[in-house]
């Protein structure tokens, strides 16, 4: 198997929100199989920088696919083909030789584009502001296991906030809908006793929040959860409904 | 604040709605097909279907009410699913050039994502259906032994007719497809919606609801199919 790889991208370029936006061909050639899509992009950059021409913009920072800062989508698919993978940590080697990858950035009215595949997702932190946050008490330190928590709790705390906030969940809804990122905040907070106190508040001004900032709603396609990088179940959205019905009633 | 705040009711809450009125629709559609049995029963063919018939139609004003109520469960379930797809649209106003299914633990499927296109459709043919047999042409007909010689509505001759045309048949056959399609994504769909959700619970519910979409309206689909069939 060759070491190197060849690949025609088509990637949307788009120089400000308001701005109408079209497909950029790029023929790169001499890719090493080795190296990750945003690497792949980096070297695509170098050339396009060296021979005067602009760079494709993206996001990214940790490039560990822990910060959940990178993410576009790749033939259709967030964070592309491959399952619970950022773009990051996504391998030339899973391309093939000659492929042509249609590259768009996460689609959705409240991400606004703000250049290239850059998208602005500021609305997610809206949502977090809106309920993302539990009381504690001022004062000395607490005694470590001063509150018990039961280990499946913990575990499925645990399992919600593995959520990294990339927007994949949201770029890959065909309704545009943020519930499984919302509900995996709800969650995560839901599962453990010092989230308790703002429960019913958090769920009912989480989900204004998540309606107000444009999403759309969920119809469980679960397509969210096959593009997940952290791989958040779908469970979650049932119980932030469960938790949203027991307010009502 | 906007004129039409007032119809501003929460997504999961209008998903709520959708999954309860569409559960109903759902029991509805089984005591249909339950009562369906009756054209294939009785001698002379149809007496059974007939009676059956007169039998619902005899609880006078709370058949009507109970019609009403379907009528409005109908209602509320078409409006509120095009409310919520006229949010989703605008929550994505530039499309994607490529779209694609990810695969795995995705339950987004054609069915899945033509709830709306098959429900309209369905909406259609739901007042075709009512147009043709139950505000259909009244038949006359006398069974001696029921009711006190009393006649009652012939509804079994209004099948046999409607049915002997090919075009009737081949409509109901397609209302059939869209209707195995809604129902399945929507009967696992409901239970999610409703926040009824575990590792099995929904495995299961997933697994079969395409299976009994099908099943449902291949129920449904032999009447035509038999009938013109015979003729």
């Amino acid at each position: 198997m060759s070491e190197v790889i060849s690949l025609n991208l088509q990637v949307w370029k788009q120089s400000s929100n308001e701005d109408v936006g079209s497909f950029e061909f790029y023929s790169v050639k001499d890719i090493s199989i080795h190296i990750s899509f945003l690497e792949m992009l980096d070297v695509v950059n170098e050339n396009l920088q060296k021979e005067g021409k602009e760079p494709i913009a993206f996001d990214s920072d940790c490039r560990e696919g822990i910060c959940g800062t990178c993410g576009f989508v790749i033939d259709g698919v967030a964070h592309g083909p491959l399952a619970k993978t950022t773009v990051c940590q996504l391998h030339m080697r899973h391309f093939k030789n000659g492929q042509t990858l249609v590259i768009e950035p996460f689609r959705a009215t409240p991400f606004k584009i703000v250049k290239d595949l850059v998208v602005d997702r500021s609305s997610f932190d809206q949502i977090i502001q809106a309920g993302g946050y539990v009381t504690v008490s001022t004062g000395n330190a607490p005694d470590a296991n001063n509150i018990l928590i039961a280990k499946e709790n913990a575990e499925e705390a645990f399992d919600s906030a593995a959520c990294i906030g990339c927007g994949a969940c949201v770029a890959s809804c065909p309704n545009a809908s943020a519930a499984l990122f919302t509900s995996a905040k709800i969650s995560h907070l839901s599962h453990l006793p010092q989230g308790k106190i703002e429960e019913d508040e958090r769920v009912k001004s989480m989900v204004t929040t998540m309606d107000d900032e444009g999403f759309g709603s969920c119809s469980n396609h679960a397509e969210c959860e096959a593009v997940c990088p952290k791989g958040i179940s779908i469970s979650n959205i049932a119980l932030m409904r469960r938790n949203l019905i027991k307010t009502i009633l | 604040m906007g004129q039409f705040d007032f119809l501003k009711i929460s997504s999961i809450l209008k998903k709520i709605i959708i999954a309860v009125t569409g559960l109903s629709l759902f029991l509805f559609l089984i005591i249909h097909l339950l009562g369906n049995i009756t054209l294939f029963t009785g001698n002379p063919p149809g007496k059974d279907f007939n009676q059956y018939a007169h039998f619902l139609e005899s609880f006078g004003i709370l058949f009507t009410l109970a019609e009403l109520g379907l009528l409005a469960f109908f209602l509320v379930h078409l409006s509120t699913a095009l409310y919520s797809n006229f949010i989703n649209t605008s929550a994505r106003e530039s499309r994607y050039a490529v779209t694609s299914f990810a695969g795995g633990k995705s339950k987004k499927t054609y069915a899945s994502q033509s709830m709306v296109i098959t429900g309209v459709v369905l909406m259609a043919f739901l007042i075709w259906h009512v147009l043709q047999f139950r505000l259909g042409t009244y038949f006359d007909t006398i069974y001696l032994d029921y009711n006190n010689g009393e006649p009652i509505r012939d509804l079994y001759k209004n099948v046999t007719i409607e049915f002997t045309n090919l075009w009737v048949v081949l409509g109901y056959s397609v209302a059939m497809a869209m209707l195995s399609l809604h129902l399945g994504h929507g009967f696992w769909s409901s239970f999610q919606s409703l926040g009824i959700h575990g590792k099995s619970f929904t495995r299961i519910t997933y697994s079969i609801s395409y299976l009994l979409g099908t099943i449902i309206s291949i129920g449904f689909l032999i009447i035509p199919i038999y009938i013109y069939s015979i003729n």
